[in-house]
């Protein structure tokens, strides 16, 4: 389970040693008090990404998570949170531009239904997915996409509610793995129904730890009741340690 | 019309509605009605004076009924004189403002009057307002005492701030004597200050005398014979104008006024409130009484109700033909134009037998001296007809704003013809009919350019109002980031439907020019008000700031495949309306979500695509096109196989989506069942080929690929929009050579030309001799007809004008029928799209269906618009032997998408009974290949 952290220890929080991964936790509506000053941080282009979504919650979702990464990362970076800048990979994966950047860093972000989720390493690249178990979400061709026949019967043979805590699992290990590999649900081209070989691909990367996989390694958490989470990365991370991010930093 | 020199020609109304007056005073003059005329030499006193006379007379009446309090005039009379002296004690005699801090009952009324009797001004403010805007208010006024109960004793200290002294009515000292105060007032004394909120959105306080408040009450008694066996509602917040007139029309006449609160009691329970109390005189906003009408039950609910009065805000004619339905027939309609400024200076009254010609009702006639005139930007007199800022002459107008010299200046001005009247510029814009009927179309400050083209919103809401399914509408100007200017329309849907903002805009689009079409509509579920009860447009305007933002990326779905990509992320998503270019993460899409949308649209299109195509552009513009590359080979085919199993005889539909592909047909064709198979034969151009120059070279075409699929009939054939018209031309040529043709399905096109099948006969026969093209014929064939449709248009008007007007045709016909032909342009982002639309139009214009001895099913939507508006076949009926008619729900794309099953259970039935007809007949599918020629 996550640590909470006072603004306090925030502030005095030490830095990412090569071997670890941190993870940090934030509730976005517990935080509404600082969303200006998070916007405040935002590049241009960030701030206009922001103002293209519909809904209003959608927008401060995405200011708040943006604004707390460059926090996390200018604390880690020892830079100002401002001035850091994102470049992004070919399927959008974001990454701190090299100018901005004086040790590498890696990091990966997700959120869902008002929570969010930051992970960061010094090693290597990794992945990290957040889902909320969402009882009224009909996955049944997502699963038959995704899962070699045999496990796709094991998995609708569970009770109800087993069922979807399952799904949302393999789910979250998959998109996690994806992440950590910069191609996020490209992935899914290759899955199932839509070839053979990847069906082995998916279905080996997430739950059999062998081959080419060997090397993956994918942690499961649940950092608060009905959600699931995961951690991909390709080396043993001596410690994975997991925050929750004070409501009012300082 | 019976009324000579008030034709159908120049008058807004068919039932001269002067003359209605004699209706009131009919219903009015009934042995138990005591309705006093009100003569004009008693509006040179006070307020107080009269409402003393009244209590004195009725002293037992009930004269206030509120939801915590009933007064009768005595007791009422009583408190405000108690009232009165505790102002004295408190403040001594000098003239000052006073404001109220009390709910919309009895006590306020006292209070009201209490501040009267003592020569001073009150300031009545709504306990439900924000207390920003009435800590403003009464900084503003500069009032030194608050007047307020023990309920609003809390906000009232707050208010006062230490400032301000505070008086509690709820513990007011009962020694003070209840006996009337002998001040003297006179008429010309001020009376209240009302705040209006100016287009600035700094609120501005009128103030008014004691004789204009008079006036205005004198012409609504006499006008409405409102005497003291009447009950008057008083809806709007005590804070308004509106709110005076209900107040004193009841006070001053010994009626019953009856506060409701519609904030807080809600709407729901207005109807039934309202007949418990036996309202006779009902007020209200247009937007109030439109709920109202909303929630009725039945008719003949409201046996007392003799008076509806509406003001204010544009009433349409939508509005008057549910009063004319719902409400018993002595219960007339009284429309008036009226400012807290001057009172009502222009009414209508309005029965059953009143006609009313525009969409809009006007606000009708004068009032006794309150002249109007209509005055261009230059101050100049406009004529009749003609839209001008409304400009009032009058002795009676409030002396100015509080405070506000410069501004009142700019406002007031005294009459340059001399006289002791003075003129009022109303900031509001009307138009006057020739008899003298005075058209209200909005505030000035409403008053837009679009793109250069002056816009009446009201004329906008007006159109919106007749579409099916809205119950409000308004409509509100928004301005980009380019600082680039559009309306946006807000909706409230009609109980238990749920009309898309695009079905909306498509049908819209054929109802007002382009530049008028809302380039947004928003569906809310309820539309803000003001505390009168009027539709707050500034709340609105601050809404479409931020939609018009978004509205310059909204494009409207053109295909079928755009619109069924829309109607799938709607599903997914929960959102509407989605434009071509909006994204889908943007909407609140995310992963889990995205991989099912693209399960759904494989599922829809047949056409699966990979998911990184939403890693470049996650737009439904993006992926209908990458749907309609990756399906590019398929294109050059113009026959496919849908569904080529099935022992039914094989149904051949000519899809007509050039642009979409027909992806629609996968689904149309597995709801039509597993035995029937299922072709398509694509339109033309949809392979990137030249298009032919006629429906006829189409049909030939076509036909020809059919013929080598399959020579021997019998035939079931069909055609959505444009493949409607070669289907039918199809069927025609294959009567022409003897082949067996069942059933010709029309999807959503309506015949043209049919009245025209002379003309064009005549045309090619001297075509033919002079060796004209088929084009050439038929842009004169074109050019006849529509000088034709124009003549019978004048030919309603009378001979002079249809002489000029022939003349003058006649020379353009002449000059035009030898210029080449230039295609009108339409606005698209997409050239493509834009040639192709122009040239498919032009030949649908063009075409002339003959004669088909055969049997014609026609499929039209609900929203579709024919040329001949009566006849439920759209012309088939004349050309065809027999013609079986289905509606259908949904506007012409999202009958297909959307209702699609509708459409198939129809088709479903109408193949079942084509197929049952030559069953035994039908030679098998020998010829059958998949794939096509």
């Amino acid at each position: 389970m996550a640590t909470n952290v006072t603004s306090k220890q925030f502030a005095m929080l030490k830095g990412l040693e090569r071997g670890e991964i941190h993870i940090w936790h934030a509730r976005l509506e517990q935080l509404n008090g600082t969303a200006q000053g998070m916007v405040l941080t935002l590049s241009p282009d960030e701030r206009d990404r922001a103002n293209s979504f519909r809904f209003e919650l959608d927008r401060d979702r995405y200011a708040m998570s943006r604004g707390i990464l460059r926090r996390l990362l200018g604390k880690y970076l020892d830079v100002s949170p401002g001035s850091l800048q994102f470049r992004y990979g070919l399927y959008g994966k974001p990454y701190v531009a090299e100018e901005s950047l004086p040790q590498p860093i890696y990091f990966s972000v997700s959120h869902s239904c008002g929570l969010v989720l930051f992970g960061f390493s010094r090693d290597q690249e990794i992945g990290i997915d957040l889902e909320r178990i969402r009882m009224d979400f009909d996955f049944e061709n997502i699963a038959k996409a995704l899962l070699p026949p045999g496990e796709f019967a094991k998995l609708f043979s569970l009770a109800h509610a087993a069922r979807f805590a399952e799904f949302f699992r393999l789910w979250t290990r998959m998109e996690a793995w994806a992440k950590a590999r910069g191609i996020g649900m490209s992935l899914l081209d290759g899955a199932g129904t839509y070839s053979q070989r990847g069906e082995d691909l998916v279905w080996r990367s997430v739950c059999i730890p062998s081959g080419e996989f060997s090397s993956w390694k994918i942690e499961e958490f649940s950092p608060e009741p009905h959600y699931v989470a995961s951690v991909a990365s390709t080396f043993s991370a001596s410690s994975l340690k997991h925050w929750k991010y004070p409501h009012s930093p300082q | 019309m019976s009324d000579p020199g008030q034709g159908d020609d120049n008058g807004i109304l068919a039932h001269p509605a002067q003359n209605l007056q004699h209706a009131v005073e009919n219903c009015a003059a009934e042995p138990s009605n005591p309705f006093i005329p009100f003569a004009k030499a008693e509006i040179e006193q006070s307020i107080p004076e009269r409402f003393q006379q009244v209590a004195g007379k009725y002293p037992e009446r009930t004269a206030v009924r509120g939801r915590k309090h009933t007064l009768t005039y005595d007791a009422l009379n009583r408190f405000a004189n108690q009232i009165a002296r505790a102002i004295l004690a408190l403040r001594g005699e000098r003239q000052e403002v006073i404001g109220l801090l009390l709910e919309k009952d009895a006590p306020m009324m006292a209070a009201l009057l209490g501040v009267l009797k003592v020569g001073n001004i009150y300031l009545a403010l709504d306990p439900a307002q924000p207390a920003a805007r009435a800590s403003k208010m009464l900084e503003d006024a500069q009032a030194e005492l608050l007047v307020t109960d023990e309920e609003n004793l809390s906000t009232g200290r707050d208010l006062a701030r230490g400032k301000r002294r505070v008086l509690n009515l709820s513990k007011l000292d009962p020694s003070l004597s209840e006996k009337n105060i002998a001040i003297s007032i006179s008429a010309d004394t001020l009376a209240y200050i009302i705040y209006t909120s100016g287009s600035t959105g700094e609120p501005k306080g009128v103030v008014q005398s004691h004789r204009n408040v008079l006036h205005n009450i004198r012409m609504h008694t006499n006008t409405l014979h409102i005497s003291a066996e009447d009950r008057l509602s008083l809806l709007a917040s005590c804070s308004t104008g509106q709110a005076v007139t209900d107040i004193y029309c009841a006070l001053l006449n010994g009626a019953i006024l009856c506060p409701f609160d519609i904030k807080e009691e809600g709407l729901a329970r207005l109807t039934d409130w309202l007949r418990e109390e036996e309202i006779t005189i009902y007020h209200s906003s247009a937007s109030v009484f439109r709920h109202f009408l909303d929630a009725m039950h039945a008719r003949g609910e409201y046996p007392k109700l003799r008076v509806i009065k509406l003001g204010s805000e544009q009433v349409f004619t939508r509005d008057i033909e549910l009063y004319k339905k719902r409400f018993p027939d002595n219960c007339i309609l009284v429309n008036a134009l009226s400012s807290s400024e001057a009172g009502a200076f222009r009414k209508i009254l309005i029965d059953k037998r009143t006609a009313i010609h525009s969409k809009v009702v006007p606000v009708g006639f004068p009032v006794e001296d309150m002249e109007v005139t209509l005055l261009d930007e230059g101050g100049q007199p406009v004529g009749l007809n003609t839209t001008g800022e409304i400009v009032l002459k009058s002795r009676y107008l409030a002396p100015g704003y509080w405070r506000k010299p410069e501004l009142s200046k700019v406002v007031f001005s005294s009459d340059p013809m001399g006289g002791d009247a003075r003129l009022f510029r109303t900031g509001d814009i009307g138009r006057m009919a020739p008899d003298g009927c005075l058209e209200y179309l909005g505030r000035k400050d409403d008053q837009v350019k679009i793109r250069g083209f002056r816009v009446e919103l009201a004329e906008v809401e007006a159109a919106i109002l007749g579409l099916v399914g809205i119950k409000q509408a308004a409509v509100v100007v928004g301005e980009d980031r380019r600082g680039e200017k559009s309306l946006v329309g807000y909706i409230l849907p009609a109980e238990g439907s749920r009309p898309s903002a695009a079905m909306l805009r498509s049908s819209l689009t054929e109802k007002l020019p382009e530049y008028m079409v809302p380039s947004e509509l928003i569906v809310l579920a309820t539309l803000p008000l003001t505390p009168s009860g009027k539709l707050d447009r500034n709340a609105l305007s601050t809404l479409a700031q931020r939609q018009s933002e978004r509205a310059a990326n909204y494009t409207m779905p053109l295909s079928p495949l755009e619109w069924q990509i829309v109607h799938i992320w709607e599903e997914l998503l929960g959102v509407r309306p989605i434009g071509v270019h909006d994204d889908f993460f943007e909407l609140g899409g995310h992963s889990l979500l995205a991989v099912r949308m693209m399960d759904r649209v494989a599922e829809s299109c047949g056409t699966r695509l990979p998911l990184s195509t939403l890693m470049t552009k996650a737009t439904v513009m993006h992926l209908s096109e990458s749907v309609m590359s990756a399906n590019h080979d398929k294109f050059q085919s113009p026959l496919v196989a849908v569904q080529a199993d099935g022992s039914a005889v094989p149904f051949f539909f000519l899809h007509g989506d050039w642009r979409g592909g027909g992806f629609y047909c996968r689904n149309l064709a597995r709801q039509l069942g597993s035995d029937q198979p299922f072709y398509t034969l694509a339109p033309h151009g949809l392979d990137g080929q030249e298009i032919p120059r006629s429906i006829e070279a189409m049909a030939a075409e076509r036909l020809s690929t059919l013929l080598t699929f399959q020579p021997k009939g019998p035939y079931l054939l069909g055609g959505y929009c444009n493949g409607g018209f070669v289907a039918f031309e199809m069927a025609q040529q294959m009567q022409a050579r003897g082949l067996e043709v069942n059933v010709v399905v029309i999807i959503d096109a309506g015949a043209r030309n049919v009245e025209f099948r002379w003309l064009s006969g005549v045309i090619s026969a001297i075509g033919v001799a002079l060796r004209l093209g088929r084009d050439r014929q038929m842009r004169w064939f074109k050019r006849s007809r529509d000088f034709l449709i124009n003549l019978r248009e004048v030919s309603k008007a009378g001979v002079d004008a249809q002489v000029l007007y022939v003349r003058r045709k006649m020379a353009k016909v002449a000059e035009m029928a030898t210029r080449p032909f230039v295609p009108k342009q339409e606005v698209s982002v997409d050239p493509g799209y834009n040639a192709k639309h122009c040239a498919y139009h032009d030949l649908i214009d063009g075409y002339v269906p003959g004669r088909y001895e055969g049997r014609v099913v026609f499929f039209r939507s609900e929203e579709m618009q024919s040329r001949a508006p009566l006849d439920p076949t759209a012309g088939w009926g004349r050309v065809a032997r027999d013609v079986e008619v289905y509606w259908l729900p949904g506007g012409h794309h999202s009958c297909l998408t959307e209702y699609v099953g509708t459409l198939a259970e129809h088709l479903r039935r109408c193949l079942r009974a084509a197929n049952g007809d030559s069953r035994a007949a039908y030679p098998g599918k020998e010829s059958a290949n998949e794939g096509g020629s």
